[in-house]
């Protein structure tokens, strides 16, 4: 009988904190996105309280060319990840880094030589989280005009990511030659076996071409799911894909993103969240809803009257802006009650509440099948802290979360096999 | 970029020394040839960044070696940097990597990230590949200077109260359309307290500059005569760092440095009281060496008033470099409004 199974947590880190407005929170220290004693300071808390590991997102551009509203929000301006974690790497010794890097731009070689350098550096503690790039503000600061289409993008991300694992895969010294539709290469990583052989690989998307790279490939699914049963069907999805590719389904942990405000009582972790919520600024609420309703300009509408009955067709996406409309209609909100709704979270799910009542809804997803642990996003300056301190204790004494790190590596934490599975672990020491 | 002549054979204050380093075969070499490296390795060369600091040493170079062979892939010279950034305090950290066969873009953010982790004390020495031509190099140097200046130095603002965190005048695309880059920009992060990294240009006698924005000169001479000669023809407009390879006899067109480390740091005493060098880039792969002559030379040229004490400044100011403000005109700004 193996030991009971356990949550593996996350931390996704962002420097004031992920609601959209957290900058301006009172305790929001001001430059906290390019201030390496704030990311000590995190890293310190989550690796005391036993987290698997810390994960930082990215993306290569400014992310609108509307600077007078990206001005309004603290996300163009953050370290570029791999460096980031690279500078944390001397002050922790267990917890895991994960960094994200897009498949869209990076060369294979480069990127599977730079996560090889961070496992060294770290003791088997890295981890790369695969995206590819969606935006055409990325495309751009690369020689292109306009993001690959979806089918493409996801073409070039599987080739990528298989030439990653068979650099790592290949008997030391071994040159790897691969000659595919996107990349022609003949190469070896010149260090010796990384600790923790293949570095943990991590899959962020929830698309059927994302699913299916998942299974293939990666080790963790980050993934946005709302409800019980959202989860739960995504779950046994990509589970009942790893045997199509000789794995096993332990052998990927599915980790839905949480977005916890907790507070002692009810009334005080509301009182939090309406903090933050009241720090929306209308202009990036407004560009949100905008964004989401395709690119429609509501900036002529008063913000606490109803959406227009009219809005002009939207060649983005037309599913997402009905589903938007009927919410309004139904509820009957205003502009800015529909901002509210949608733009602080940025649509992750968001549990709100006591120590009991998330460590609830946790353990329903966990013990029901929707989620093998948790990417906890910390909302606010001291989220990270509330949910150390009033959630965890809570988690551990119905046995959810561990008391001490299982291994040396992140792989070994996680309860992942030596990849390929041929391949001993290395030596102890 | 705000040069001035400070004139000719006119001894700065205070010389400085740093220190270059590959990571390649920095521990045994292996069986098999395999020029391969591990996590010992890479360890130890940030540990030596620690020791380098404690000595006095302005800048670690942590580099490439110019074997120029595509295949030998060293470990990745950023992420290293990064971590030695991690582990010191007020060390220069500079990043000697083979630049142009990747993007600008990620470069320009990384090094960026690396001169922000330390709180301005990052250094970016260009190495032109084998195969790539100066034309290229010198497009990819201008699109990642391009983009640190896509920021004006005072565009965070942090106003909470009224919801603005950068000022959406003060930042800019770069829209550089070239012979081999077309970047938009702007970068996606904000300049450092010393604006941007220190820019180091590597040259021997005979060379042309591939920049015309490179902050300081690693002057590869082959000899003191080809320095003094190329001291004259230059002037001192850009401050000059003599390179030297520590002990081994160098190869065709090095200076090296050989004797007991008294001896050495006679000789370095001695080139610096001629006003042939602002400072001294000591070059070696050996770090078990590197460790002896930090622990023996630097204090010998700090007591002869060569070298000042490391303080908490940024490399820019340490190097007693021009400041190197990117601020907008109000007119360019209002227009932009």
């Amino acid at each position: 009988m193996s030991a009971r199974r356990q949550m593996k947590l996350g931390v996704f880190l962002h420097p004031s904190g992920h609601h959209v407005a957290a900058w301006r929170h009172p305790d929001a220290q001001p430059d906290a996105g390019i201030n390496l004693a704030n990311y000590r300071r995190l890293a310190y808390i989550a690796e005391r309280a036993r987290f698997d590991l810390v994960f930082h997102g990215d993306i290569s551009s400014v992310q609108s060319d509307d600077l007078a509203y990206i001005g309004r929000t603290s996300r163009a301006n953050l370290f570029e990840p791999l460096t980031l974690l690279a500078a944390l790497s001397r002050t922790t010794r267990n917890l895991g880094l994960v960094a994200t890097a897009s498949t869209s731009f990076n060369d294979p070689v480069d990127l599977a030589n730079a996560v090889a350098t961070l496992d060294h550096l770290s003791g088997g503690r890295a981890g790369w989280n695969l995206v590819t790039s969606g935006n055409d503000h990325e495309a751009r600061n690369f020689g292109l005009q306009h993001q690959a289409v979806h089918a493409d993008r996801y073409d070039r991300a599987r080739e990528f990511a298989a030439l990653f694992s068979a650099l790592f895969d290949a008997r030391q010294g071994a040159v790897v030659r691969h000659s595919g539709a996107h990349f022609d290469v003949a190469a070896a990583l010149q260090a010796e076996r990384s600790p923790q052989i293949r570095p943990v690989v991590v899959q962020a998307g929830s698309s059927e071409p994302g699913r299916r790279l998942a299974a293939e490939t990666a080790d963790i699914v980050f993934t946005a799911q709302q409800t019980l049963s959202d989860a739960q069907s995504f779950y046994a999805d990509v589970k009942s894909r790893l045997p199509l590719h000789g794995r096993d389904p332990d052998d990927l942990k599915i980790m839905p993103g949480v977005f916890p405000i907790v507070g002692e009582t009810e009334a005080e972790a509301r009182a939090k969240y309406e903090l933050l919520q009241s720090l929306i600024h209308p202009v990036v609420g407004l560009s949100f809803l905008s964004n989401l309703l395709g690119g429609v300009d509501l900036s002529s509408y008063p913000l606490d009257g109803p959406l227009p009955d009219e809005l002009p067709e939207s060649n983005v996406s037309k599913s997402r802006p009905r589903i938007l409309l009927d919410l309004a209609r139904r509820e009957h909100l205003t502009i800015r009650q529909l901002y509210l709704r949608i733009a602080g979270a940025r649509g992750h799910w968001v549990l709100i509440g006591t120590p009991t009542h998330i460590a609830d809804r946790l353990e329903e997803f966990f013990v029901g099948k929707g989620a093998d642990g948790f990417n906890i996003m910390p909302p606010s300056p001291h989220g990270l802290e509330d949910f150390v301190a009033l959630v965890l204790p809570e988690l551990r004494r119905r046995g959810l979360f561990r008391e001490e790190y299982e291994g040396a590596t992140l792989r070994e934490n996680l309860g992942l096999p030596y990849r390929p599975r041929s391949r001993p672990a290395p030596a102890a020491g | 970029m705000g040069e001035t002549d400070r004139g000719a054979g006119q001894v700065p204050a205070n010389a400085f020394i740093s220190l270059q380093v590959a990571p390649r075969q920095t521990g045994a070499p292996r069986a098999g040839g395999a020029p391969e490296w591990n996590g010992g390795d890479l360890n130890r060369l940030v540990d030596l960044a620690e020791v380098a600091e404690q000595s006095g040493v302005a800048y670690i170079l942590i580099g490439e070696p110019d074997s120029g062979d595509a295949a030998e892939v060293p470990p990745d010279l950023f992420i290293l940097a990064a971590a030695a950034t991690g582990a010191t305090r007020h060390i220069g950290i500079v990043v000697g990597a083979r630049a142009a066969h990747r993007q600008p873009y990620y470069v320009a953010r990384k090094l960026s990230s690396i001169d922000r982790l330390g709180g301005g004390r990052a250094g970016w020495s260009i190495v032109v590949p084998a195969g790539v031509s100066r034309a290229k190099s010198a497009e990819f140097a201008s699109v990642v200077l391009g983009l640190w200046d896509t920021w004006d130095d005072d565009a965070v603002v942090a106003d909470k109260a009224r919801g603005v965190f950068f000022d959406a005048c003060k930042v800019r695309p770069l829209d550089h359309r070239g012979a081999y880059y077309a970047v938009r920009g702007p970068l996606n992060s904000s300049r450092s307290r010393q604006g941007r990294p220190v820019l180091i240009e590597r040259l021997t006698p005979g060379d042309n500059p591939v920049l015309t924005g490179g902050d300081l000169v690693h002057l590869a001479a082959g000899s003191l005569e080809a320095a003094r000669g190329w001291r004259r023809a230059n002037g001192s407009r850009r401050p000059v760092a003599l390179e030297f390879v520590l002990d081994a006899p160098a190869g065709e067109g090095e200076l090296f440095l050989s004797g007991s480390d008294e001896a050495i740091a006679g000789r370095l005493i001695e080139i610096f009281h001629e006003g042939l060098a602002d400072g001294f880039a000591i070059r070696t792969d050996d770090l078990a060496r590197a460790r002896v002559f930090l622990a023996n030379v630097p204090g010998k040229l700090r007591e002869a008033g060569v070298i000042a004490p490391v303080r908490d400044e940024t490399l820019r100011d340490r190097l007693k470099l021009p400041a190197i403000a990117r601020r907008s005109q109000a007119g360019i700004a209002e227009v932009r409004a």
